[in-house]
């Protein structure tokens, strides 16, 4: 133990405890009462959450106790005990919001794909680790693929969409390990810079007085992110791979930026009433309706805009919160509103460094990891919260369709608080062991 | 390790994960601080407005007593998107309706489904504490309160007016108006409009997603309209319309010494509550169309009649002025000229009033045109004329009063150019026209001018424009009211005319005994206006005391035959009442109740 806390990383924990502190905050903002005097209760959902808070800690307390070779030896049984749940749930739990997703004890919900994401982390974790020398063979590759989608099959029987999505962070494990190319990333690529293109065809932004159609913005994200890619090269590679890298970099900013105005051109030739027109319009949230389908994200970006520069204060929303009601799922998905509504672009901005902060973070002690175990689930980890901090924030934000997941750290909800929070502290204890391991 | 060879994927990661960071930034701005669409979008759906309804301005007596005045309805209104199975029968006891009618109603309103509707109009007032502690039971209903107008008095109508809800052309003319506002449509409440109207007010509120108002953020509060004083005597006016049950005509008093209008009766008259609340437009058609005797008409304002032989006051005061008689000028009683009554021979000015005799009056039209310069009879005439409508309207006779009130006729007093319309050739002359010395012919007056021509004698030669409204909450009433007009016939020359009238009522062979009243000096003329549609209407004209007068009042009661029989008693009831609060001779007051002067249909 001694070790443990001389070793483990402060900044992490750090973050850790800010980003549920703020989140118990805004919980407690969104469900203020003023009728309500006691500020600590387990009626209120805050006081729920602070209790959760506590238990989390403890069990924090306790993997930091556990051997880390422990842990590691059961990844299969852990997996198996989730997978197990996650077949359970289909048969005896509960529905909530149109999915069997909870074993539910009273007032308290347990779901089981919470945990599933983690032994899920483990277990390919270990795969990799184990089969180090013979990954490129198919017989590991069906293996490692069967790890990720048994789980992903049962959790869309529920069905779960945002749970799916998150084991689709695998993806930039896989990525990483080599396992698979750039073909999918390329891929990624189009499909992020088609839609944003077609969300951003007919929107102008007034920039200080300066009316910009939108695309010219995309335009302009685009290089600037092939310029921060260019940096990363000129700190990674060797001079003499420099050249070839920045001409595919090059090439792919130039393509993506053609890209812009084509998806535009050929997406009008659709006739305008075209059945596939109009639904990939919905979908993408060019069709407004604001009543029906589009009524979540309407309320929550109302919220969102009211917040301006400032913000209104601390409890003192008048749209995202219990009061008034304006946004759907206040302390849970769009928990984001509050934040933006009552700090503005400031508080929010502040909330996306520190995502961003915890993401780059965990990224950073993963390749310090010495062993390969260490790093790919850090790895694991990392892709969790940054896919969850995407489509959280993208759902608020109207640039991803509504999909129920929570805001790590942030959303009411015991599961996913006590799930994050074992997560984060595998990696704490991961990394404060790194140094007496030897691979 | 073969990892290792991917070292510098872990930079396309950060690229991704930053971008994401930067995109969402920009978004942010976007949504928060560059585009103000969706804090716009906001205040719409988070911010709501209600109106608040000011109390409109009440009217009252000129002792106080409520004539206007508002008062509390319930209306039962209906959604019936939210309605759920409920005790049909409880409600319907409830709010006094038949079952089958209930749910016939009901189902009316079904047509749009989601809207709120009004049900019932006036839920009766004893259910109503009831069904307040009731409500709960019935979902998708509510009881809405509205104040509408109530007039206690139950009287003068014709004066007060009513008021209505505005409809699309009143909106479209008058945008301070909304739907549901109410407006006057005649009388006071719609001349004194914007004072009664008040402002309303406007709150502002935040509300929930459910529509719930939560948090009054902004108010500007309704200001209530101004009340009024009226110079109307509740008392009189109700006694007036009493008198006046089963009659024709109008009644108007005013006090001469302010130019206030006591009473105005117009016979038959209505109840004003007859248009208010939900029967309002029913009961209107009733009055106004299918009632064959108009009594929405209001006669002593619009009625344009001649004034008969009260105007011989005028006329006499004119030639006199204009020197073509004196006081004791005397002129042989020619019934050759004129139909004229069997009376003793005329000694003077006064005596011919006493008496009304009609050669006088036309004997000092005809010296009018003929002392004028001229080459022959004709155009001494059209000078003769043209002095004499000049003097004739300094009484008041004939040209604008600019009473406070929103429609009255002005009338007519002849002059030049309307007898050559008539004779084309201009070849008229006096002779042509000289009914007009005894208020016959061309000349059309309203009555509130013949009440006003009763002030000037009263006053002996000036006047002050009749009116309505004494005092504004708040303000002062329109200067020209407190503004003294004088005749062309200079004051010294009335009190002549005064006696004569005291004689026409207290003089043994005067033509209105009938008017007079113990301990009161009263002075008074008759006047038989010749009608050629049927009998004569009975016209009487009086002021009293004789000195410093409280009270000036004409009536004229039409097809009622001669002016002492019924106009003079009318006008001394009145007088009595209004100055002794008391009637000594019952039976003048039961015989002047029980008449019933409405002429037969043929």
């Amino acid at each position: 133990m001694k070790n443990v806390l001389k070793n483990i990383d402060i900044q992490l924990l750090g973050i850790y405890f800010i980003l549920v502190i703020l989140g118990i905050l805004s919980i407690y903002s969104t469900t203020f009462d003023e009728n309500y005097s006691s500020i600590f209760s387990l009626n209120k959902s805050y006081g729920k959450q602070i209790m959760w808070f506590g238990i989390s800690m403890g069990i924090g307390v306790f993997i930091l106790l556990l051997d880390i070779e422990f842990i590691k030896k059961y990844s299969e049984v852990f997996y198996g005990f989730t997978t197990l749940l996650l077949i359970l749930v289909l048969l005896i739990g509960t529905e909530r919001n149109g999915a069997k997703a909870w074993f539910g004890f009273g007032s308290v919900g347990i779901q089981p794909a919470e945990f599933a994401k983690i032994s899920v982390s483990l277990m390919v974790a270990k795969f990799i680790a184990n089969t180090n020398t013979s990954l490129l063979r198919l017989q590991s590759r069906i293996w490692l693929g069967a790890i990720v989608f048994i789980p992903i099959f049962l959790i869309l029987q529920q069905p779960d969409l945002g749970t799916v999505l998150v084991f689709l962070g695998f993806i930039l494990v896989l990525y990483r390990e080599g396992i698979i190319g750039n073909v999918l990333l390329y891929g990624l690529l189009i499909l992020v810079v088609s839609v944003l293109a077609l969300i951003l065809k007919d929107t102008y932004n007034n920039i200080f007085g300066l009316v910009i159609h939108a695309h010219y913005i995309l335009g302009f994200t685009l290089i600037l992110i092939a310029i921060l890619v260019t940096m990363g090269v000129n700190v990674t590679t060797y001079k003499r791979y420099r050249k070839a890298k920045y001409i595919r970099i090059v090439l792919i900013t130039l393509v993506a930026i053609l890209m812009v105005p084509t998806m535009k051109y050929v997406f009008e030739k659709i006739p305008e009433n075209h059945y596939q027109r109009v639904r990939i319009e919905i979908i993408l949230g060019l069709k407004e309706d604001a009543r029906g389908v589009g009524y979540n994200s309407h309320q929550a970006l109302s919220a969102v805009g009211s917040g301006k520069f400032l913000g209104k204060g601390f409890k003192n929303a008048t749209l995202a919160n219990d009061t008034y009601s304006q946004v759907p799922e206040q302390s849970t998905d769009f928990i984001f509103c509050t934040v933006a509504e009552e700090w503005g672009f400031l508080g929010g901005f502040i909330l996306f460094s520190l995502y961003m902060l915890l993401i780059i973070k965990i990224i950073a002690i993963a390749e310090r990891q010495r062993s390969t175990f260490g790093r790919v689930f850090c790895y694991s980890i990392s892709s969790i919260f940054f896919i969850h901090f995407a489509i959280n924030i993208g759902m608020v934000l109207g640039l991803a369709p509504i999909i129920g997941i929570p805001l790590p750290f942030f959303s009411y909800g015991g599961s996913s608080l006590l799930s994050f929070s074992i997560m984060m502290f595998l990696v704490l204890k991961l990394d404060s062991d790194r140094l007496t391991t030897f691979r | 390790m073969p990892n290792k060879s991917f070292e510098s994927r872990r930079t396309v990661i950060l690229v991704i994960v930053l971008s994401i960071g930067i995109i969402f930034t920009l978004r942010l701005l976007f949504v928060q601080v560059l585009n103000s669409k969706w804090s716009d979008e906001s205040l719409k759906i988070s911010e709501t407005k209600r109106i608040v309804e000011p109390e409109r301005g009440l009217i009252f007596d000129r002792k106080g007593k409520l004539l206007a005045a508002n008062k509390t309805i319930y209306e039962l209104k209906l959604t019936p998107s939210k309605i759920n199975d409920f005790d049909t029968t409880a409600l319907c006891q409830l709010i006094n309706i038949e079952k089958d009618s209930l749910i016939r109603k009901i189902n009316r309103l079904k047509r749009y489904w989601r809207l709120k509707q009004i049900l019932v109009k006036t839920v009766p007032e004893k259910n109503i504490a009831k069904l307040t502690s009731l409500m709960f039971k019935f979902d998708g209903f509510e009881l809405v309160e509205k104040s509408i107008r109530n007039y206690p008095e139950s009287t003068a109508g014709h004066l007060l007016g009513y008021v209505r809800e505005v409809d699309g052309d009143i909106i479209k003319k008058k945008p301070y108006y909304r739907g549901g506002d109410r407006i006057g449509i005649s009388g006071l409440e719609k001349y004194y409009e914007d004072e009664l109207r008040g402002r309303r007010g406007n709150n502002q509120f935040l509300r929930d997603a459910y529509g719930n108002l939560k948090q009054l953020t902004a108010s500007d509060t309704a200001k209530s309209g101004n009340n009024l004083w009226s110079s109307i005597d509740a008392e009189l006016q109700k006694y007036g319309e009493r008198l006046m049950q089963n009659k024709l005509g109008s009644v108007i008093a005013i006090e001469p010494a302010t130019g206030e209008i006591l009473a105005m009766v117009s016979s038959p008259n209505f109840d004003p509550n007859l248009l208010t609340g939900d029967t309002m437009s029913r009961n209107w058609r009733r009055l106004f169309l299918n009632d064959s005797l108009k009594p929405l008409f209001n006669r002593g304002f619009s009625s344009r009649n001649s004034p008969g032989s009260v105007f011989k006051m005028v006329q006499g005061l004119t030639a006199w002025e204009l020197g073509v008689i004196d006081e004791d000028t005397k002129i042989y009683c020619d019934k050759n000229l004129v139909g004229c009554h069997g009376h003793s021979t005329v000694q003077g000015l006064a005596d011919a009033i006493k008496v009304s005799c009609n050669p006088y009056f036309y004997e000092t039209f005809k010296r009018i045109s003929t002392s004028q310069e001229g080459e022959n009879n004709f155009e001494k005439s059209r000078k003769g004329i043209k002095l004499w409508n000049e003097y004739v309207k300094s009484f008041g006779l004939g040209v604008n009063l600019e009473l406070d009130f929103p429609n009255y006729s002005i009338g007519n007093i002849p002059s030049i150019a309307t007898y050559d319309k008539i004779y084309p050739n201009k070849k008229w002359n006096y002779r042509t026209c000289n009914s007009l010395a005894i208020g016959q012919g061309e000349m059309l007056v309203t009555l509130y001018q013949i009440a006003n021509l009763s002030c000037i004698i009263a006053n002996r030669g000036h006047y002050y424009y009749p009116h309505l409204i004494r005092k504004v909450e708040g303000g002062e009433i329109d200067p020209k009211y407190k503004e003294k007009h004088y005749t062309k016939v200079s004051k010294d020359k009335f009190n002549l005319i005064v006696d004569a009238m005291q004689q026409v009522v207290e003089g043994s062979g005067g033509t209105a005994s009938g008017a007079r009243i113990e301990g009161v000096e009263i002075c008074g003329k008759t006047g038989t206006v010749e009608n050629s549609r049927g009998k004569d209407h009975s016209v009487f004209i009086a002021f009293a005391p004789k000195d410093n007068p409280k009270i000036a009042i004409a009536v004229y009661i039409e097809n009622a035959g001669y002016g002492g029989t019924w106009a003079a008693p009318v006008a001394s009831l009145m007088t009595e009442k209004y100055l002794t609060d008391t009637i000594k001779s019952s039976w003048k007051e039961e015989r002047i109740l029980n008449a019933n002067l409405i002429p037969k249909k043929k």
